[in-house]
């Protein structure tokens, strides 16, 4: 196919569109596995989160389950106390009393009651102070756990946000890719179309050089491997059957006039020259009339005569051109024998076209 | 040598015999185109070679006509003008 500067172009766009489309593909590929990598930082941030938050629930429940079960117990040992302490305050009033009344039997009684009631009110604080510090433990260890999950959170939303913006950067470099590869379609679109066009040409060529080929008589295996060449004349120059090209070592050479005639025929690997001419006789009468027009124009054209032959006796001067006396393309001969005839000279003419004799007189020389 | 050439022209040119046409034509051929030298002597005086082709062309008009007379002419101008150019 003969090259053609739109198609050149065309594929040039489209590997400058296919490089493109390549790079951003690329960048793609680079940007969505580091929005890959953010994303698994980031679920794992997210699981270190989840386990941390568990751990903290868990230890709020048990907290809650403990504040529950204690909180109860607690409001009973205050009551208890109170009681406690009421009666510890009665029976050391009634002894009081009874020692006043100076029934001592009566004071010690009460006064040991007394005692019984406040050892049984520190009892009851002892033990609420005790579940009210095992209480307090208890919050003290689950408050210990959030700054770890605020720590996990933290770290879950850095990732986060680094995810956030690495997908931003795949996205945009997705729509990137995108343009490209619509930009590369339409080149490759637009490089296959000119192809195309250039196919068709190419076959019609194809078929009008076969078709050329045809109509000067070239052999049937060659029709489809031709060269032709039309110049500006209207002369057909078409070569087959060349080494390689058809144009190559050895090609054959036709030649067609405008008028689609065949004027040249040489085969392949034949030798050049005149026998491949193909003679027409009409032409030769033609370019005959055309030539002696010419000569009858232009008397000069007529060559110089010159010697033709020489022996040191015989001499023989030719001169070749439009012959005024007999209208004619002629040959003119001077012969000179100075042997035989040293006085004369032969004077001949003859018809260039048949040969004809047109004037043949010896003359005196002097 | 030229002035052999010049000098028999010039006897041909003036045809105190009153000779045909023709016959004139053949002894300017005589007294050019059948000389050994005639090609160096053409090579120096171009208008030596005219006159030697009108002498070829008078010599073969053998009825005297009008173009004879004509050609016989344009051999004495040549023929003075040749010897202009000596």
């Amino acid at each position: 196919m003969a090259k053609d500067a739109e198609l050149e172009r065309l594929k040039a766009a489209q590997d400058t569109a296919f490089k493109r489309k390549q790079d951003a593909y690329d960048k793609q590929e680079s940007a969505w596995k580091a929005r890959a990598a953010a994303r698994e930082t980031m679920n794992g941030a997210f699981e270190a989160k989840q386990r941390a938050y568990d751990v903290q629930q868990r230890s709020w429940e048990d907290l809650s389950r403990l504040r529950d079960r204690e909180g109860p117990r607690i409001e009973q040992l205050n009551r208890l106390q109170e009681q406690a302490y009421q009666n510890m305050k009665d029976s050391f009033d009634q002894a009081t009393s009874a020692h006043n009344n100076r029934d001592g039997a009566a004071a010690a009684m009460y006064a040991r009651q007394g005692h019984e009631y406040k050892a049984e009110s520190q009892r009851h604080v002892t033990e609420r102070r005790g579940i009210i510090s095992t209480l307090k433990g208890e919050a003290d260890r689950h408050a210990t756990l959030k700054p770890a999950f605020d720590a996990a959170k933290d770290r879950f939303n850095a990732a986060k946000r680094e995810h956030d913006r690495a997908k931003a950067v795949h996205e945009r470099a997705q729509a990137e890719f995108k343009t490209a590869k619509a930009n590369f379609d339409k080149a490759a679109k637009d490089f296959k179309a000119r192809l195309e066009v250039l196919k068709k040409e190419t076959g019609k060529r194809n078929e009008d050089k076969r078709s050329i080929a045809e109509k000067a008589g070239v052999p049937y295996q060659y029709r489809d491997k031709v060269y032709v060449s039309k110049g500006a004349n209207g002369i057909t120059n078409i070569y087959f059957g060349g080494v390689g090209e058809p144009n190559g070592p050895g090609h054959a050479h036709y030649v067609m006039d405008a008028s689609g005639k065949v004027t040249y025929k040489r085969e392949p690997f034949d030798p050049h020259g005149n026998e491949n001419f193909v003679r027409d006789a009409e032409l030769t009468r033609r370019l005959g009339d055309a030539g002696l027009a010419l000569f009858r124009r232009d008397r000069s054209a007529a060559g110089p005569r010159s010697t033709q032959y020489h022996d040191g006796t015989v001499t023989v001067k030719v001169k070749s051109g439009y012959n005024r006396k007999t209208n004619s393309i002629a040959t003119d001969l001077i012969i000179i024998d100075r042997s035989a005839s040293p006085d004369e000279h032969l004077h001949l003419i003859l018809d260039e076209l048949d040969g004809t004799v047109l004037f043949e007189e010896w003359r005196k020389n002097h | 040598m030229i002035e052999d050439v010049v000098k028999t022209l010039e006897i041909i040119a003036e045809n105190k015999d009153n000779q045909p046409l023709h016959i004139l034509g053949g002894y300017i051929v005589g007294a050019t185109i059948v000389r050994d030298d005639i090609d160096e002597l053409n090579s120096r005086y171009p208008e030596l070679e005219r006159i030697a082709e009108l002498g070829s062309e008078l010599e073969t008009i053998e009825d005297d006509n009008e173009y004879a007379a004509s050609l016989f002419q344009q051999f004495q101008q040549a023929l003075i003008h040749l010897k202009q150019n000596l």
